[in-house]
């Protein structure tokens, strides 16, 4: 589904990513894990097209397309869907008008049909009540007046009423007390199917304890410095990163 | 006589005296006296003062040495069908239709006028000497303040009067539509008098619109005399082509209690300004001003406003907005007048602008004078671009860049038409905005 190989990456003239190789699979849930400053963000944004995140060597296939060709929209449209560590605030845009052009320009792009107001009104309160997501804060602006974990949880609404085949998770967890990390991980979780993989990043292991991944990886300096299951995301929280020899700006 | 000193003549103010003493007799009223004696006064007002510069500070950033230099024609006249109007008329509302500064009744839409409601147009009006409908035409202007206020009134051609009985709610909205036709080249000075009875509540709405290119100038002048207690919107949609020149001044008498509300779109005319006057004159009186300008090109589009609180107990509130692209520029300059016994004055004032380019400009000046100690006044300015973040956040989620920028385009302004309370008015300018999003740059262009 996705192939990473070599992939260098600067952001200000910067090298972040100095020869990243991944492959994803389908159906396959890959965690990756590091340090802090090892590149794990700046992968997500690479992979999901933004501006200033400039790729200089090395290539990234999904679905057989050259995703590093496509604009972000088209990669969103394609099935990559970035869960984002700081939800943006959105002052001005309502949140169904948000939701809505969202789902019509994917629909579009691929060449479905435009989802009707009360279709889309229906599938909104359905998917907002799986996610115990109180759909009165659809009603304001784009995560304006939302609490950290309420933006965790619109952005996995957002996930599920997309349907991506790959969801880049970017820190999720972060900030969210353990009741919003489990809702955050059942909507994941729900998303689960043969034709759908994720990219689990994180620095803890304590979110891969809900998102159970198939594989880990340890980024660090750039690259890939280990991976295996989900064994070593367990060893890594008991002894660190420096098991790997790395240094954890961030041990807990 | 080369010892003497003579003040330097100005000789566009001679232009416009020549122009007086030739064709003076051919402006409507011209056979009554009271009438020729107001356009005579505003001309030696005009003659004493000048026409304003730089130099004055109201006009500090709109220069109009270029509008000076321009050659305007006679009205053209083209043919106009009443097709070319129903992108611009309102639904369910009183329509006035004036082509190139004439009063066209045959695409008017006044059907009948509910009672309480009266209308002619000014040049009917002055050619009557209906001094009843006219009693306050003058009241609001002070032709003695820098600006092209005491040229409008020694020049004033036609426009329209609208007077609202005491106690009388109109319920549809008032429309005057002012249509340049295609390739007019002509210089139209328009006269607009409101006078709203005690206790009245209407809607006026005024559209400024050009079918095709055109170079004319409008020099627009709207009086508003509002009674005790009374309630008038006044809403201006100026989308005249970019090559015209727009200049308008809005005067506004805001007797006890009444509120006088105010909103201005602006998105055509290579120099346009919008100046509103407004004198809170009792106590308890109330005005909100509001506009956007969206901007392009080279368009320079200047808001300026004075709020005179001369009473105790009023409210002004002023949020004006402008979206730049291109090498365009917008001025905003607020005054607020707080006099000595305006006790409990609440006045504020916002101005925030939205650059698409690097090129654009946006110049913002409040100035506010208070002489009372009891008052609560508050006045703030902001720049900026669109916000990189929120960009990405929206592409990130399938929509295309054209469109998440035109969303947050929208948002920044949406607020002001949101709050519009009538359906019809609002969603003309939600359609005049979209038209106006529709049509800027690609997103790498404005970059």
């Amino acid at each position: 589904m996705l192939s990473i190989k070599n992939l260098h990456a600067t952001v200000h003239g910067k090298e972040i990513l100095q020869g990243v190789d991944l492959e994803i699979g389908a159906g396959e849930v890959h965690a990756i894990m590091g340090p802090n400053g090892s590149g794990k963000s700046t992968l997500s944004y690479v992979l999901s097209g933004r501006e200033g995140y400039e790729v200089t060597e090395g290539e990234v296939v999904y679905n057989g397309k050259n995703l590093l060709e496509l604009e972000v929209h088209e990669r969103a449209a394609e099935g990559i869907f970035l869960a984002f560590q700081y939800p943006v605030e959105i002052p001005g845009v309502s949140s169904m008008n948000f939701l809505r052009t969202s789902l019509n320009s994917i629909r579009r792009y691929r060449g479905e049909e435009e989802i009707s107001a009360v279709d889309f009104l229906k599938l909104v309160r359905a998917t907002a009540k799986s996610l115990e997501m109180d759909d009165k804060l659809l009603q304001r602006p784009v995560n304006v007046g939302f609490s950290g974990g309420e933006k965790k949880r619109n952005e996995v609404l957002q996930m599920s009423l997309l349907e991506p085949s790959l969801a880049v998770l970017d820190e999720t967890d972060s900030g969210l007390d353990i009741d919003a990390l489990k809702a955050v991980a059942d909507g994941v979780n729900a998303l689960r199917a043969p034709d759908r993989s994720s990219l689990v990043i994180t620095h803890y292991q304590r979110l891969l304890s809900y998102i159970v991944p198939d594989f880990v990886h340890v980024l660090a300096d750039g690259k890939i410095a280990a991976s295996g299951d989900k064994e070593l995301a367990l060893e890594l929280e008991k002894n660190g990163y420096a098991m790997l020899g790395l240094e954890d700006t961030e041990a807990a | 006589m080369t010892s003497s000193v003579q003040p330097l003549t100005d000789p566009v103010v001679e232009k416009y005296r020549a122009q007086y003493a030739a064709k003076g007799s051919e402006l409507p009223g011209s056979a009554r006296d009271w009438v020729n004696s107001l356009r005579n006064q505003a001309l030696s007002a005009l003659s004493r003062n000048g026409l304003p510069t730089r130099r004055v500070e109201s006009w500090k950033y709109t220069d109009l040495r270029n509008l000076h230099r321009a050659e305007f024609a006679a009205a053209a006249g083209a043919e106009v069908t009443a097709a070319d109007l129903t992108p611009y008329k309102l639904e369910d509302a009183y329509v006035a239709v004036f082509v190139d500064g004439q009063y066209a009744p045959a695409f008017s839409d006044l059907g009948d006028l509910p009672e309480g409601l009266s209308f002619s147009s000014m040049a009917d009006a002055l050619a009557l000497g209906n001094e009843e409908l006219l009693a306050d035409l003058g009241e609001a202007v002070d032709v003695e303040l820098p600006g092209l206020g005491a040229l409008n009134t020694a020049l004033m051609q036609d426009g329209g009067v609208c007077r609202i009985a005491d106690n009388v709610s109109v319920e549809k909205p008032i429309q005057l539509i002012f249509v340049s036709t295609e390739n007019s080249s002509a210089e139209i000075h328009l006269r607009n008098l409101i006078g709203a009875g005690a206790n009245s509540n209407a809607t006026v709405m005024q559209s400024y619109v050009s079918l095709g290119a055109s170079t004319g100038f409008c020099n627009v002048v709207t009086e508003a005399v509002l009674e005790q207690g009374a309630n008038l919107r006044n809403v201006t949609h100026q989308v005249q082509s970019g090559t015209a020149w727009h200049i308008g001044l809005t005067s506004a008498q805001i007797k006890r209690d009444a509120h006088f509300e105010s909103f201005v779109l602006s998105s055509g005319g290579r120099l346009s300004r919008n100046e509103i006057r407004v004198r809170l004159g009792g106590e308890g009186a109330d005005c909100t001003l509001n506009g956007i300008a969206l901007v392009r090109d080279r368009q320079h589009c200047d808001n300026t406003t004075d709020v005179d609180h001369a009473k105790s107990h009023c409210h002004s509130s002023q949020v004006y907005k402008n979206v730049l692209d291109d090498r365009s520029h917008t001025v905003f300059q607020g005054r607020v007048h707080v006099a000595p016994d305006a006790q409990k004055t609440d006045a504020h004032q916002m101005n925030r602008n939205l650059l698409l380019s690097r090129n654009a400009q946006a110049d913002s000046k409040p100035e506010l004078i208070i002489h009372a100690d009891d008052v609560k006044c508050s006045h703030g300015a902001t720049v900026g671009d669109l916000d990189q973040e929120a960009l990405f956040y929206l592409q990130s989620r399938g929509i295309d860049a054209v469109t998440a920028r035109n969303m947050m385009v929208q948002a920044f302004a949406a607020e002001l038409v949101e709050a519009m309370p009538n359906d019809s008015i609002r969603s003309y300018l939600e359609t005049a905005m979209s038209s106006w999003l529709e049509t800027l740059n690609s997103v790498e262009e404005a970059a």
